[in-house]
């Protein structure tokens, strides 16, 4: 079949899926602690082409290298920051992330360039929660709620995890209103004092950093899973500096819906396009298949 | 295209049901003792579409696999437990509680525990002697005081009941009778409780009364701040309509953009079906 057909299929494919993730923005441009993903596309695999027949020699003459195809390879986060909204409650924390590199100077999408200009990614901090399993996952949306027990959970039901790596139980019958959470995350009451959970450990929300933002992979309901090295995934046993911990905020989605509505129409009008590549290419096709060699 | 049809459409949903929380809101916004609600959004759990190994190129930042999402949920969060603005009314049995606590109500078809916030009360006929009168709520509620009794009083007495619930059966002749206390829960966990209607709260399913509400220490101020009884007066709703308005113009912005997106995947399923002839 000729070459292109493939192609312009696979062009179609891409943008589907590049279509599929910016839909995926829009729905959650109300949602807490939501990170825009940007698909990212590519052009793949290569084939070496020859030109053959003719009068060279040798008989098969390399022109040089085609993409045969496109894909959508990979599903970009967005580190920027999320704007913080007042909510006014006492279980809800925002995570204001803008962790300094030295000699690097990052933009508003934590992307920055270093003294031999190799591209760098910010480093970022995150909630950390545990799922039904035990396993750690790593969160933005700080909406928790004090559940049965005294246990702090998100509203899934992801038990919300301290600084000693074990769930957070709120004393009970505290009055959480009064209590006043410190940039490092650390519980204390109207007084200052600290306050100690059950077993005596001083509450303290548990803070990771992410040297790697992106070995995260999204799972939904608000988490993140690590898939990568797990040195350079650190839990924080005190302050550090660009992180901090505001209570009474929620931090918001960052999608941006104007670039979000641009890219909807460009992925549906490149999605068109191809789709008459295909047409010609089904002109073309026609044309070979019944009208030459006809008698 | 089906995939952005089917985000885009839950998406719209979400985005509409925190259109309906704002709206409940707002036409509570004249009731007495109503705690608003707050819609809160998530994400729906995510697939990956499987890559195969030789994906891994250079310059590709990511582990292997495209994830991709599923639009966003809506959950509920249970009480905005902030007090509403008190007014006072002069009315005898017009109550405003001060402080995080809840007035115990009955109804005689619901065992559950009920507790109210609204404070406007009313006598009733007291069912088991005519000659005395009950303390209810405008829909028949008997209000109880501590030990689980209802407040009942003689016919032609008042009824004062002072900043720590104490209750006082006011004579015609001026004397009074103190006589109990008014029952009165502190609210430690409002995330427990749940709205059932008439302005009346009870426990959530599968939760404990002792975490939700603490009866002990309800009048002195270890932990927080004392509670309060204020007669002649009314807590208003504590919804503020400004912010509710905020919320329904981004849930419709949100509704509108995500709309716009189900209109470019129809038009591009569009042209995959039309691709031929």
């Amino acid at each position: 079949m000729l070459r292109g057909l493939y192609t312009a299929a696979a062009g179609m494919l891409a943008e589907q899926r590049r279509h599929q993730i910016v839909t995926n923005n829009v729905a959650n441009l109300n949602t807490p602690g939501f990170k825009q993903s940007n698909a990212v596309l590519r052009s793949f695999p290569e084939m070496l082409i020859h030109a053959v027949g003719g009068n060279a020699v040798p008989a098969a003459r390399p022109i040089g290298r085609l993409n045969t195809a496109v894909i959508a390879e990979e599903n970009l986060h967005v580190w920027a920051q999320g704007d913080l909204e007042e909510t006014g409650r006492p279980l809800d924390f925002a995570l204001v992330s803008d962790i300094p590199v030295d000699g690097v100077r990052f933009g508003a999408y934590g992307i920055g360039v270093d003294e031999t200009g190799a591209r760098v990614f910010q480093p970022q901090a995150f909630f950390a929660v545990r799922n039904a399993d035990g396993e750690l996952r790593l969160t933005r949306n700080g909406r928790f709620v004090a559940g049965t027990g005294g246990r702090l959970t998100t509203p899934e039901g992801f038990e919300v995890l301290g600084r000693d790596g074990r769930p957070i139980v709120l004393p009970p019958g505290a009055d959480v209103s009064q209590w006043r959470v410190t940039p490092d995350g650390r519980f204390v009451d109207a007084s200052g004092a600290p306050v100690t959970g059950p077993d005596g450990v001083e509450l303290a929300l548990g803070l990771y950093v992410a040297e790697d933002p992106h070995a995260l992979v999204r799972e939904g309901d608000g988490v993140f899973r690590w898939e990568g090295d797990a040195a350079l995934l650190r839990l924080l046993d005190g302050p550090e500096p660009g992180v901090e911990v505001r209570q009474g905020y929620l931090e918001r989605s960052n999608v941006d819906a104007a670039q979000a509505m641009v890219e909807l129409v460009a992925a549906l009008r490149a999605f068109e396009a191809n789709q008459k590549v295909v047409q010609a290419y089904d002109r073309s096709l026609e044309k070979a298949v019944n009208e030459v060699g006809r008698v | 295209m089906n995939g952005s049809m089917i985000i885009a459409a839950v998406g719209m949903r979400a985005s509409q049901q925190a259109l309906e929380v704002a709206a409940h809101n707002i036409a509570n916004a004249d009731t007495v003792g109503f705690k608003r609600r707050e819609a809160s959004f998530e994400d729906v759990l995510a697939q990956v579409y499987e890559q195969p190994p030789g994906f891994r190129l250079p310059g590709r930042l990511t582990p292997l696999g495209l994830p991709y999402g599923w639009g966003a949920n809506v959950h509920q969060l249970a009480l905005d437990f902030r007090p509403g603005p008190v007014e006072e009314t002069g009315r005898e049995l017009d109550f405003a509680l001060e402080g995080d606590g809840l007035f115990e109500v009955s109804v005689a078809a619901q065992p559950q525990p009920l507790w109210t916030r609204a404070g406007a009360f009313e006598w009733a006929v007291d069912p088991d002697d005519p000659q005395r009168k009950v303390l209810t709520t405008p829909d028949g509620a008997y209000v109880l005081a501590e030990g689980g009794e209802r407040i009942s009083v003689p016919a032609a007495s008042g009824l004062r009941v002072d900043a720590e619930g104490r209750l006082y059966e006011v004579m015609p002749d001026g004397t009074e009778n103190e006589f109990g206390r008014l029952s009165v829960v502190r609210v430690v966990r409002p995330d427990l409780l749940v709205n059932v209607g008439d302005n009346r709260f009870t426990l959530a399913e599968g939760a404990a009364e002792a975490d939700a509400v603490d009866r002990a220490n309800v009048w002195t101020a270890d932990g927080g701040v004392p509670i309060r009884v204020r007669q002649r007066a009314l807590e208003q709703s504590n919804v503020r309509p400004a912010d509710e308005m905020v919320d329904m113009l981004a849930a419709q912005r949100a509704f509108q953009l995500q709309a716009r997106a189900f209109a470019t995947a129809e038009q591009m399923l569009g042209l995959a079906v039309s691709m031929r002839g």
